[in-house]
C-alpha cells in the first residue's frame, strides 16, 4: 500500500510545496505551477446541476456567435468527466450571456464572466470588430473562411464556462509548452496557433473538475494531470482452513483519503486490473495466481482459492499508465491449512510448487 | 475590497486601463456576493463523498441533477480587476497591461498583450510589485519576440514563489508577460510589457 508520511498528496512535488503548504486551512488545495488548474474559492455548484441561461436582452449575440456558445455549452458536458454542472440554453434562463458593445469586461477582455456559485452566472463576449489597444477582435464563427489571426467563439466560450464551473487559469510552464493541458487559459490563442480551436477540456481542466465535483462513475479513469495514491487492503473469509477447503479473498482499491484529495479522497476504484499474489507459508518469492474479478460492492475485487497448506496472499494493483493514480500493494493475508487427517491423503491434490508439510495450530 | 476601488498611481506610471475606476466600485458588490457563494449548498467537498454514487457503474443518470436554488443574488455582480503590477528596472517604472485574470469570483480572457512600451537595457534586472500588495503564491516571467506575440514561442525568464524578480530579455524587441498567482486563493493574472532591450 502507497503511503505518505506527511499525507500530502504526490502531484506537488518540487520547492514550492513548502510554501504552498504553509497556507491556512480554509485555503483551497495546493496548487504549484503545471498541476490541476487552480480554483475559485468560492466554491462549487452542486453536483451536475443544470445552470440554464439565456441571451441578455438587448445584447443578443448573432446567429453564429449563438451556434458556438451552445456547441461549447455542449463540450462541457462531454468532456468535464465529472459531475460538474452543465450549461443548457433556455428562453427563460436565469443566467443571462451577452454580446457586443455594452460587455462589461476590461480593456483587454474578449470575453468575461462572474459567478455566484452555487447560484448564478453572467458571461460577456465583445463584439466582432471591437478595436483594442492590441487590435481588432476577430471572431472566426464570423467568416466563411476563418482568416488567420481569428478568435474561437467555440474555444473561448469552453473557456468561459470552464471558469463558471470553479477553474481558475491554467498556471502553465513559462515556455507554454503545456498550454494544450488546459483550455482555461492565461491567455488565449488565435488561428492557427495549436489549440486555438480546442472544444474539449484539457486534462489539467478534467483534475480539478474532477477534485471538486467527483467523478461520474467509480470506474471513469482519473485525469492524467492527478497524481492521486491509491489505498489497497486484503482480506480473507478464513484465516484457518480444513485440508482441502476453500477461501474467498477480498480485495478493496480507494483513493486515499487525503484531505488535499478533496471529493476524490476515499473513492472506490473500480473496474480497474487487481491481482492476487501468493507464496507458501515461509518463502519469500511471490507468484502470480490471476486478475480478481470485480466484487459485488464498488471497488472490490474477489477470488476463491481452495488450499491444502498454508499460503500468504497479497493484492497487487499496478500504476495505469492512462490515468493519474498510483499503484499500491495490500498488506499481506496468512491464511493456514489443517494437516491431512484421513489416511491415504490426496497427495495429487496439492499444489505442485509447494512442499508438504504440516502446518502448526 | 475598497483597496481595488484606489488604485494609486505612481508619477510617471501608465494608466493603460481606462475602465478601472468605474468597475472597481462594484467590487464591493461583488466581493460579498462572493462571500455568499460559498453558503449551504455550496459548501465543498469533504473527503468523504457523501453525495458521491454508490454502484459499480453509477453514471449521472443515478443522481438527479440538483434543482436549481433561488438565487439570494437580486443584483448583477460586475467585473473586479486584480491589483496593478509594477515593473521596476533603475529608474524605469511602467504599470503592465492587464490580460486574462480570474479574480475574486470573476474573470475575463485575453490574448497574449503587446504591452506598455517602456525601454530596459540588455538582461536588467527588473522587479515587479502588486499596488496595492497582495500576497503571491507563485510567478512566472517569460518573453515573446513583439513581432511574432501569436506564435507565441515564449522564452523563459523566470519563476518563483517570493517576490518577482528576473533579469530583462535580451538585446531586441519583445513582449514580456509576468503570469502572477494570488495567495489567498484570489486568483491570478497576466500582465504585459512591450520591452525595447537594448
Amino acid at each position: 500500500m502507497n503511503t505518505h508520511p506527511s499525507h500530502q498528496p504526490r502531484r506537488f512535488p518540487g520547492a514550492l510545496l513548502a510554501g504552498l503548504l504553509a497556507i491556512g486551512a480554509s485555503a483551497p488545495a495546493p496548487i504549484t505551477a503545471h498541476g490541476p488548474d487552480p480554483v475559485f474559492a468560492g466554491g462549487p455548484f452542486g453536483q451536475n446541476k443544470v445552470l440554464e441561461f439565456r441571451w441578455r436582452t438587448g445584447a443578443v449575440p448573432p446567429s453564429a456567435i449563438r451556434t458556438a456558445i451552445l456547441a461549447g455549452a455542449q463540450d462541457v458536458t462531454e468532456s468535464r468527466a465529472s459531475r460538474a454542472a452543465t450549461f443548457v440554453y433556455a428562453t427563460d434562463g436565469p443566467n443571462p450571456i451577452g454580446y457586443g458593445v455594452d460587455a462589461t469586461c476590461g480593456s483587454n477582455g474578449i470575453a468575461c464572466f462572474t459567478r455566484t456559485a452555487p447560484y448564478s452566472f453572467t458571461m460577456w463576449f465583445r463584439e466582432q470588430g471591437h478595436v483594442f489597444d492590441w487590435g481588432t477582435l476577430k471572431w472566426c464563427q464570423m467568416y466563411t473562411t476563418a482568416p488567420n489571426g481569428c478568435y474561437d467563439v467555440e474555444n473561448v466560450a469552453l473557456d468561459e464556462f470552464g471558469h463558471v464551473e470553479i477553474l481558475a487559469h491554467h498556471v502553465n510552464h513559462a515556455s507554454g509548452s503545456d498550454y494544450r493541458d488546459a483550455v482555461v487559459q492565461t491567455y488565449s490563442r488565435t488561428k492557427p496557433s495549436d489549440g486555438y480551436n480546442a472544444h474539449v477540456f484539457g486534462r489539467c481542466d478534467v483534475a480539478s473538475l474532477q477534485r471538486e465535483y467527483d467523478m461520474l462513475s467509480w470506474s471513469a479513469k482519473y485525469s492524467t494531470c492527478l497524481d492521486l495514491d491509491t489505498a489497497l487492503s486484503l482480506s480473507a473469509s478464513s484465516t484457518w482452513l480444513a485440508y482441502g477447503g476453500s477461501v474467498t479473498l477480498t480485495a478493496s482499491l480507494k483513493v486515499t483519503d487525503y484531505d488535499t484529495y478533496d471529493r476524490l479522497g476515499g473513492n472506490p476504484v473500480a473496474g480497474r486490473k487487481v491481482t492476487l499474489q501468493y507464496r507458501p507459508v515461509g518463502i519469500s518469492t511471490w507468484s502470480s495466481i490471476g486478475t480478481m474479478p470485480a466484487g459485488a460492492t464498488s471497488g472490490t475485487y474477489v477470488l476463491s482459492q481452495t488450499q491444502t497448506s498454508g499460503r500468504d496472499y497479497r493484492a497487487v494493483f499496478s500504476a495505469p499508465s492512462d490515468e493519474g493514480i498510483g499503484g499500491a500493494t495490500s498488506g499481506v493475508v496468512t491464511v493456514r491449512v489443517d494437516s491431512c487427517q484421513a489416511s491415504p491423503c490426496p497427495l495429487s491434490a496439492l499444489d505442485p510448487n509447494e512442499p508438504v508439510k504440516e502446518e502448526p495450530r | 475590497m475598497s483597496l481595488y476601488a484606489s488604485a494609486r498611481r505612481r508619477a510617471g506610471a501608465r494608466v493603460p486601463r481606462a475602465t478601472r475606476a468605474a468597475t472597481a466600485a462594484f467590487g464591493l458588490l461583488l466581493g460579498a456576493a462572493a462571500c455568499s457563494g460559498s453558503g449551504p449548498t455550496g459548501a465543498p467537498a469533504s473527503a468523504t463523498p457523501s453525495a458521491a454514487p454508490v454502484s459499480a457503474t453509477p453514471g449521472p443518470s443515478i443522481t438527479a441533477p440538483t434543482p436549481a436554488a433561488a438565487s439570494p443574488v437580486t443584483s448583477e455582480p460586475a467585473l473586479i480587476e486584480p491589483p496593478d503590477a509594477e515593473l521596476q528596472s533603475g529608474a524605469v517604472v511602467g504599470i503592465g497591461a492587464l490580460g486574462s485574470f480570474s479574480f475574486r469570483e470573476t474573470g475575463q480572457s485575453a490574448p497574449w498583450l503587446a504591452g506598455t512600451p517602456i525601454a530596459l537595457p540588455e538582461a536588467a534586472p527588473i522587479e515587479v510589485d502588486l499596488d496595492p500588495a497582495l500576497p503571491v503564491d507563485s510567478w512566472t516571467a517569460a518573453a515573446v519576440p513583439s513581432t511574432k506575440l501569436q506564435e507565441i514561442a515564449a522564452v523563459s525568464l523566470g519563476e518563483g514563489t517570493g517576490p518577482i524578480r528576473f533579469d530583462g530579455p535580451a538585446a531586441g524587441s519583445w513582449s514580456v508577460m509576468v503570469a502572477v498567482r494570488f495567495g489567498d486563493g484570489l486568483g491570478s493574472a497576466s500582465y504585459f510589457w512591450a520591452v525595447t532591450a537594448e
